[in-house]
């Protein structure tokens, strides 16, 4: 027993030293990349970014490099790995180096700029470098295949290269996975599955137990179990009930009764969500 | 020993017909008819006796009388094989009796009907050669008869009016005649025979019969060595509380603002009866604890210690983890943090349950629910045992920092809360094993030899 406390107590502590030393790793990431915002902001003022604007069909592809992730080259080659998703709606990539509200409402914000106020089918990749968050917004039809659990698992794949300043990569790598949704297709998720089934285990341990629990016990009969069993009599009569004085309890009236009717129905609402991962 | 008066063949009184049956010709005398009575009392004595042979425990000190000539070789409290034969004894005739109405084979059957609903009882439970081992038992229990007959006051208050920021109330005395008698309220006066076991099997007070030594035919008896004032406080809780319900339902007390009125019941007479039970003790594999069953052989009502396997346990867990794993996998995206998160509330629920599951075993080996056998003066010395409430939980305890820990640090890597959430589940699971070992401690019963001060040295 004292061997196995050794080794748990052990285990924590390593655990914890780990935590803290890739705590550090990060703040070391942290000031390289705030750095490097330096010069992309510095870049950005120099050059103000065209966005590049493709129309295949019905839809738009549209690259809005704001932050200057990319470079020409890579903006051409992100251009050719989002083509085949216009098949299925617009689609959009969003670089930006300062952003006053949530990247979520930045996203939909957006989006709806570029795409109309009303349902469109399509989806915006968005990279947020002053919250530091990647985010997939869709809409349309687009949001019933990447919903918003989908895309947190999209981020959850890809945003490694992001922290690692490979945006292009990135990108790309979201939209191939993007692709493979619309396509019908199933993308890599091997660490849910891994804790889907340690979390399986766990829950089914829980219900097995209780299960026991409840079955396994041995019940004390009740009170009216006791009594059915028993000969018994009972007669009350003559009740009268004197009354012996008044008390009082303070007790202050609520200023705060009576509320008010419930509200309206909401106005109608922007349509389309996703998800994102910090990195 | 009577035998039977057409053959001289071995009599035994049989539940299904009612009647003492001759196991070689098959005659059926009625027993409150039949004159070859195993009732010892004659003309001169003052109070009536019956007797039989008695076998005595060399292990635990138990003694069983039986009334026929087949010998004891087993102790249905402690499965010890020692039973020593004693002489003839003597015992006062009880004032009821409730004949066995339930065969042994309905008993293992309503054993078995229970076993098989717990599905992860170890299968030495349920093998023949245990099952074999049930006895049919009349233990002697104290039946108690409450009353009142008088007038009692109850008080209550009932919501007037408002004045500004204070509520009056009137307050009453309600006064009534009540006549309440309650009869049968029964506890067991033996001592190795657990209330666990004698306060889930109740039984049906009306179908009991004047005492006839003749239903004692076939079975064993157990005598008295517990005080039948020990129980006075139980039964006139369990009148009172019915009582106060009566009366509670009744329109008046309401009116009035009574919502809980209170009886007091007297203790006004107490009588022995013999009661049937079907007992069976298993002996586990370290020797030193033991699982009881019994049955009630008037209504067949079952309760029963039982373990759990756990190599049962597990591969039924894990079955059921399979179904779950393709309801999260398709019906469920659970981020990484919320996998944290669930983590450390699964690591709650296992430290609470180790909480429970050891403030339990410390009653259960302690006896504090167990007023009979702490009745007796020479059980109060008894080996007095801790369960350390912290013995198993460091683990729970680990496994509720990390989690939280990783959440505080709020990394930007999903890893490390994958990671964290691994080990304290793994701890969870580890914490498992000690929950069923726990549960297995709480339904096994130290040897009854084993509880007395010097008992190990007995084995």
């Amino acid at each position: 027993m004292n061997k196995k406390k050794l080794i748990l107590i052990v285990l924590c502590i390593c655990t914890l030293l780990f935590t803290f030393n890739v705590r550090a790793e990060e703040d070391i990431f942290d000031t390289v990349s705030d750095n490097n915002e330096v010069v992309d902001s510095e870049s950005s003022e120099e050059f103000d970014v065209e966005p590049t604007e493709e129309v295949v069909g019905q839809y738009k592809i549209i690259i809005e490099d704001d932050a200057d992730l990319l470079t020409d080259e890579q903006e051409k080659e992100l251009l050719k790995d989002m083509r085949p998703l216009s098949e299925y709606g617009n689609i959009a990539f969003k670089s930006i180096s300062t952003n006053n509200t949530s990247t979520n409402d930045f996203a939909r914000t957006y989006y709806h700029d570029m795409f109309g106020h009303g349902v469109s089918n399509g989806s915006l990749f968005l990279i947020d470098m002053d919250n530091r968050e990647i985010y997939i917004f869709s809409d349309g039809n687009n949001y019933k295949i990447i919903n918003n659990s989908k895309a947190y698992l999209i981020t959850d794949n890809i945003y490694k290269m992001a922290s690692a300043g490979d945006y292009y990569g990135c990108a790309s790598e979201a939209y191939a996975e993007m692709y493979t949704l619309l396509a019908g297709g199933k993308i890599m998720e091997p660490m849910r599955h891994i804790s889907n089934g340690v979390l399986a285990i766990v829950i089914s341990f829980f219900t097995t137990f209780l299960i026991v629990l409840s079955s396994s016990r041995i019940k004390k009969a009740n009170n009216s179990e006791i009594i059915k069993n028993c000969d018994v009599a009972f007669n009350a009569n003559n009740i009268v009930g004197t009354k012996t004085g008044t008390h009082r309890v303070y007790s202050p009236v609520s200023e705060s009764s009576g509320g008010s009717s419930g509200g309206g129905g909401g106005g109608g609402g922007s349509s389309g969500g996703g998800g994102g991962h910090s990195f | 020993m009577i035998k039977c008066p057409n053959c001289t063949g071995e009599l035994e009184f049989k539940p299904t017909d009612k009647q003492v049956v001759c196991k070689y010709c098959g005659s059926k005398f009625d027993p409150k008819e039949f004159d070859e009575k195993v009732t010892m009392s004659k003309e001169n004595e003052a109070v009536a006796t019956y007797s039989g042979k008695t076998y005595s425990c060399s292990q635990c000190g138990a003694e069983l009388m039986t009334f026929d000539e087949t010998a004891i070789t087993f102790c249905s409290y402690c499965g010890s094989q020692a039973m020593i034969e004693s002489k003839m004894m003597k015992q006062n005739n009880p004032d009821f009796i409730i004949p066995f109405a339930k065969s042994r084979e309905e008993c293992i059957e309503a054993y078995k009907k229970v076993v098989s609903k717990s599905l992860f009882t170890p299968n030495y439970m349920k093998s023949d050669v245990t099952l074999e081992k049930f006895r049919g038992i009349y233990l002697p229990y104290c039946i108690y008869k409450l009353e009142n007959h008088g007038s009692i006051t109850n008080k209550g208050s009932k919501y007037s009016h408002r004045v500004g920021d204070y509520q009056y109330y009137n307050d009453y005395s309600i006064t009534c005649d009540v006549d309440a008698s309650y009869e049968g309220i029964s506890y067991d006066l033996i001592s190795k025979f657990y209330d666990k076991f004698s306060t889930s099997i109740p039984f049906d007070y009306h179908k009991k019969e004047e005492f006839n030594p003749n239903y004692l035919i076939g079975y064993y008896a157990d005598t008295v060595d517990v005080d039948s004032s020990v129980y006075d406080a139980d039964a006139r809780g369990v009148a009172q509380r019915d009582a106060s319900h009566r009366l509670s339902r009744i329109r008046e007390f309401s009116k009035y603002g009574c919502s809980s009125p209170t009886v007091k019941l007297n203790v006004t007479d107490k009588k022995v009866g013999m009661f049937p039970v079907y007992f069976l003790a298993i002996r586990n594999k370290d020797n030193k604890t033991i699982n009881y069953a019994v049955v009630n052989g008037q209504t067949g009502k079952v309760a029963a210690d039982l373990p759990i396997s756990f190599a049962k346990y597990l591969i039924g867990s894990l079955l059921l983890s399979v179904v779950l794993f393709f309801i999260l996998d398709n019906f469920f995206v659970i981020l990484p943090k919320a996998v944290c998160v669930f983590s450390a509330i699964c690591a709650v629920l296992s430290l609470v349950l180790s909480c429970v599951q050891a403030s339990g075993l410390n009653n259960r080996v302690n006896h504090t629910d167990d007023i009979g056998f702490m009745s007796k003066d020479v059980n109060k010395n008894f080996v007095k045992n801790k369960v350390g409430i912290f013995r198993y939980l460091y683990k729970e305890i680990i496994a509720i920092i990390i989690p939280i820990v990783a959440l505080i640090l709020n990394f930007v890597y999903d890893g490390y809360y994958y990671g964290a959430s691994f080990i304290a589940l793994g701890l969870v699971i580890l914490s498992f094993r000690d929950l069923v070992k726990e549960h297995n401690m709480l339904v096994s019963n130290k040897l009854p030899q084993l509880e007395k001060r010097g008992g190990d040295e007995h084995e």
